[in-house]
């Protein structure tokens, strides 16, 4: 399969800077899979699993959420807001921070603060279930 | 009378002493700080340089709905974002960054403030200038989402018209010896000249909404790198602050012991003498 430069940064560091031959990604608008030779494109990256592929054939999964992704001649760079490899995810931490959103959601009334708790919620579901498709 | 300024130098060299110990401490913890707060710097500033190549083809992608971001306009008020550090004792770092602050304040009432780091705070309610946020102001425990949030309101303020242009003054980090207080517009964003890559993205949905997504998270990012540069900064000029401040301190002890042995000097000599001459005179 053909590869292309793949950058995957957040704002604390750099997730993975090298070759790759597939990238798929959930954005706001649905899952994108981005192959070589791939159009130009701008995406938002929505709260989901993103799955890439390295040079030598390693799959890498990872829950991915916020930022977004560009594709310019066949340079992808997927500046997220938090990337985390399933590897390196804590499941407590994940199982607790949704155990938090729950509970704050059935208590509060407020709209917006209902709005940040469901996405937290989302974030940690996704954490989960990464972690748990992952193995 | 000697012997009176024996003991004075004596209580001089104890002071300085202490301090010097004091001084080398602090070196040492800002070293130990200095170099988990650069890998962080140099991390965020990949991110930094991947994001401004991004904005190349989010420019170039619609410049229609990009405009809100782009455009310069009036009428409301300019907001500076200035970082500066927690604590004192870091040589000029605080004082420049409120200094070049200074220099490209606009009009006092068309001006507000978001200060970062305890030392601007202070400084801006003592000035009584008007402070949009302090919600922000322990610089040395914010994290990617804190500048997240700062990003928002930022920005939630900026569409509302209530700000129509924001300035980041910070402190660029250039090495463990150098650094160097430099301003930043955020808003309006300034697209790079160059800007013809030939790239002619496409994307599924709407711009506008794929820009109100995407928006915050660069100007985000963009904060979240000026944080981790700014508290490097301050970490290595409390380093070679204190550095000197412990080689002064040492040349002092030298040159105060250097005078308590002349002083001492002084009194033996004075006291053989008067011992000789009561010899003599039996």
């Amino acid at each position: 399969m053909k590869n292309y430069r793949l950058q995957i940064v957040t704002p604390d560091r750099v997730v993975f800077d090298g070759n790759a031959s597939s990238l798929s990604i959930r954005t706001t608008e649905g899952n994108i899979q981005i192959l070589a030779g791939h159009v130009d494109l701008i995406a938002a990256i929505g709260i989901g699993k993103a799955v890439f592929v390295t040079e030598d054939g390693t799959v890498k999964t990872a829950s991915a959420a916020g930022g977004f992704l560009t594709v310019t001649k066949d340079t992808v760079r997927v500046l997220a807001t938090t990337f985390e490899l399933a590897e390196e995810i804590d499941l407590r931490r994940a199982e607790e921070a949704q155990a938090r959103a729950e509970a704050a959601l059935s208590q509060t009334s407020d709209e917006a603060e209902e709005k940040i708790m469901k996405i937290r919620l989302a974030r940690a579901l996704n954490r989960i279930s990464v972690v748990k498709g992952g193995k | 009378m000697a012997a009176a300024s024996m003991n004075d130098i004596k209580a001089r060299m104890r002071s300085v002493n202490s301090t010097m110990q004091i001084t080398k401490a602090m070196e040492l913890v800002a070293t130990s700080k200095l170099r988990r707060a650069k890998e962080r710097a140099e991390a965020s500033c990949v991110y930094r340089r991947i994001l401004q190549d991004a904005l190349v083809s989010l420019s170039r992608f619609s410049e229609r709905a990009a405009s809100v971001y782009t455009e310069k306009r009036q009428g409301g008020k300019t907001l500076y974002v200035v970082l500066a550090g927690d604590r004192g004792l870091a040589g000029g770092y605080n004082g420049n960054v409120i200094r070049l602050t200074r220099e490209v304040f606009c009009a006092k009432e068309n001006r507000t403030v978001i200060p970062l780091g305890k030392k601007a705070l202070e400084f801006y309610e003592r000035r009584g200038e008007e402070i949009l946020t302090s919600a922000y102001s322990q610089i040395s425990s914010l994290g990617v989402s804190d500048a997240m949030r700062l990003a928002r309101e930022i920005l939630d303020r900026y569409l509302s018209g209530e700000v129509t242009r924001v300035e980041l003054v910070y402190t660029r980090f250039v090495s463990m010896m150098t650094v160097v207080p430099s301003r930043m517009t955020l808003l309006p964003i300034t697209l790079p000249e160059e800007t013809d890559d030939g790239s002619d993205p496409i994307t599924d949905g709407d711009p506008d909404e794929l820009l109100r997504a995407v928006i915050p998270d660069y100007l985000g990012g963009l904060l979240y790198s000026a944080i981790t540069e700014a508290f490097a900064s301050e970490c290595a000029s409390r380093r070679t602050a204190m550095n000197a401040a412990s080689k002064n301190a040492s040349e002092m002890i030298d040159s105060l012991s250097l005078s308590y042995n002349r002083a001492r000097q002084a009194v033996i000599t004075q006291e053989i003498t008067e011992i000789v001459s009561g010899a003599e005179a039996l």
